[in-house]
């Protein structure tokens, strides 16, 4: 290592180059230059070379990393990369409540056990201490009707609902992808259904798979309303149980896909679903005669008729007891596709 | 872009977009991007020298960035975290790199840049030579130069890019690196002195 007064050379030449000399160092260099004409010549390269360096032409960044960025922190939203420890914490949560419904149930049956003894010795003669038996003997008339509707829930509307699950696809067809896709997935997030969502990023379309019930799912689409505008065209494709009985919405406004979501006979969603089809495909006025209207880019939404979200049946099949428009045991299968244009 | 959209971009201090982006402004957190995602771009490449790694490292950067903005408390500059997070990305990327291939990605420069090499060798002892910053811009001789620097150890690359090319403050560099200022020194020293002979050897 070559050194002068101490100092390595190489360092007080690179130094020097950059200024970042002392006073007493800058001396040393110049004394140097004088008097060692090699050194001269070395420092004039060292020099030229930070020039050229520094004159390098720069490459602009690749068309598109901005977009990449920004699907790549979207994936990252849905996945909850980049909350590691949020398994952690819900682990935590989950065996708090484990104990605390161990402890709840240790104390409540002894309790039970003791009330039942106590009501059997207190109760008033003639009173048997049997559970009462939907339609049996010494009933009042009025508890007979809602045991039977719970019954005929559990033994014949749950099974054939689980049998015949909704599955639909919405198709959105938009000039601005990124922002619309963003805001869906807050949404998603928003209504914590990023567990039930599954992502699918094409390079042309995203592809939500969302999994749940048919509340969930109509509370998504009421916030995801806003973006109904600013799609250029909108469809909605109803899957029926047989081969080819698929309906496709066009045009659909969203207070169209709610009444759909929300019906809980199958049979009456895919009426629901020709009807709108229909209406849709034949009137572009449908402001006045239809069942209900889609939406308009210009933003005016009708409102639904009260009625109109439970149909009267006129196919065959036998009508099942009506059970609410919300039923939290009914999956619905949806797939919300967002193509760019 | 626009000269006024780069306007509006250097005006706005960073302090202010970090705090907005942490509070959720997508808008500001598009303006850190575009305001800083062609030297990022730059420093990686000249690092890795591969364009596609480049551009997927730089994104990668960007997205580690924001995602871990609201840590940012702003005891170095956010000039300073971003360019150390992009470097050491990059420089992880390229010791996963050499295990994987064992030796350097650059192809030998053959007798087409006999010419280029004559007037480098000129350029860089005389004195009165053309202008370094036209001389740079022919194709042939930022190869030439591009094929030296790659020539280097990572870390005497990485401290001539973030000196020469980026112009950092010693300081700068000292944070970014995560080394002592005179570390910066001695290594600054030896990469100027290591590429100083490379290109004698290149040019010969």
């Amino acid at each position: 290592m070559r050194q002068s007064d101490g100092h390595n050379i190489d360092e007080l030449l690179s130094g020097y180059i950059d200024g970042q000399l002392s006073q007493r160092q800058h001396t040393e260099v110049k004394r140097l230059l004088q008097h060692d004409k090699e050194i001269s010549q070395e420092l004039l390269q060292l020099r030229k070379q930070k020039q050229l360096l520094n004159s390098l032409p720069v490459a602009p960044a690749p068309q598109g990393l901005l977009d990449g960025i920004k699907s790549d922190l979207e994936r990252s939203f849905i996945l909850q990369e980049h909350r590691p420890d949020a398994g952690e914490s819900a682990g935590v949560r989950h065996l708090f409540y484990r104990r605390a419904l161990t402890a709840a149930a240790m104390l409540i049956l002894p309790l039970m056990a003791l009330g039942w003894v106590v009501y059997s010795i207190v109760m008033p003669a003639g009173v048997t201490t049997e559970a009462p038996v939907a339609g049996g003997a010494g009933q009042s008339g009025c508890v007979s009707p809602v045991v039977e509707v719970a019954r005929l829930e559990d033994v014949d509307e749950g099974p054939y609902a689980a049998a015949h699950p909704l599955s639909a696809a919405l198709r959105l067809y938009t000039g601005e992808p990124i922002s619309i896709s963003g805001f869906i997935q807050k949404a998603i997030y928003n209504n914590n259904l990023i567990d039930s969502t599954i992502l699918d990023r094409q390079p042309t379309e995203t592809s939500y798979r969302i999994n749940c019930s048919a509340d969930r799912i109509a509370l998504l689409l009421v916030n995801i309303e806003a973006i109904w505008g600013r799609c250029e065209s909108r469809s909605l494709a109803v899957h029926g149980h047989e081969p080819g009985s698929d309906v496709v919405i066009e045009d659909i406004s969203a207070e169209q896909a709610m009444a759909i979501f929300r019906q809980t006979d199958p049979a009456a969603r895919m009426q629901i679903a020709a009807r709108l089809a229909d209406q849709n495909t034949i009137s572009p006025d449908r402001t006045e005669t239809s069942m209900f209207a889609s939406g308009t880019d210009s933003g005016a939404r009708p409102t639904l008729p009260p009625d109109i979200l439970m149909p009267e049946l006129t196919s065959s099949q036998p009508q099942k007891p009506d059970q609410g428009r919300d039923r939290p045991d009914e999956n619905i299968n949806l797939v919300i596709t967002i193509t760019g244009l | 872009m626009t000269v006024q959209k780069q306007l509006e971009n250097i005006s706005i201090d960073d302090a202010v977009l970090v705090r907005r982006c942490q509070q959720g402004d997508s808008e500001a957190t598009e303006r850190l991007i575009v305001k800083y995602q062609d030297r990022i771009y730059n420093v990686i490449l000249k690092i890795c020298r591969n364009r596609d790694d480049a551009a997927e490292l730089t994104q990668e950067t960007f997205v580690k960035i924001i995602e871990k903005i609201d840590s940012f408390r702003g005891k170095s500059a956010f000039y300073t975290w971003l360019f150390r997070v992009a470097v050491n990305l990059t420089l992880n990327y390229c010791k996963r790199r050499f295990k994987v291939s064992g030796r350097s990605l650059d192809e030998p420069l053959g007798p087409d840049f006999d010419g280029a090499r004559g007037q480098l060798r000129s350029f860089l002892v005389d004195e009165s030579a053309i202008d370094p910053a036209v001389l740079a811009q022919k194709k042939e001789i930022g190869r030439i130069v591009l094929a030296s620097l790659s020539r280097l150890d990572d870390d005497h690359r990485t401290i001539l890019v973030l000196r020469d090319i980026e112009d950092m403050a010693y300081a700068e560099i000292a944070e970014v690196l995560e080394i002592e200022l005179g570390t910066v020194k001695s290594r600054l020293s030896r990469a100027r002195a290591n590429l100083r002979e490379i290109l004698e050897t290149v040019l010969e």
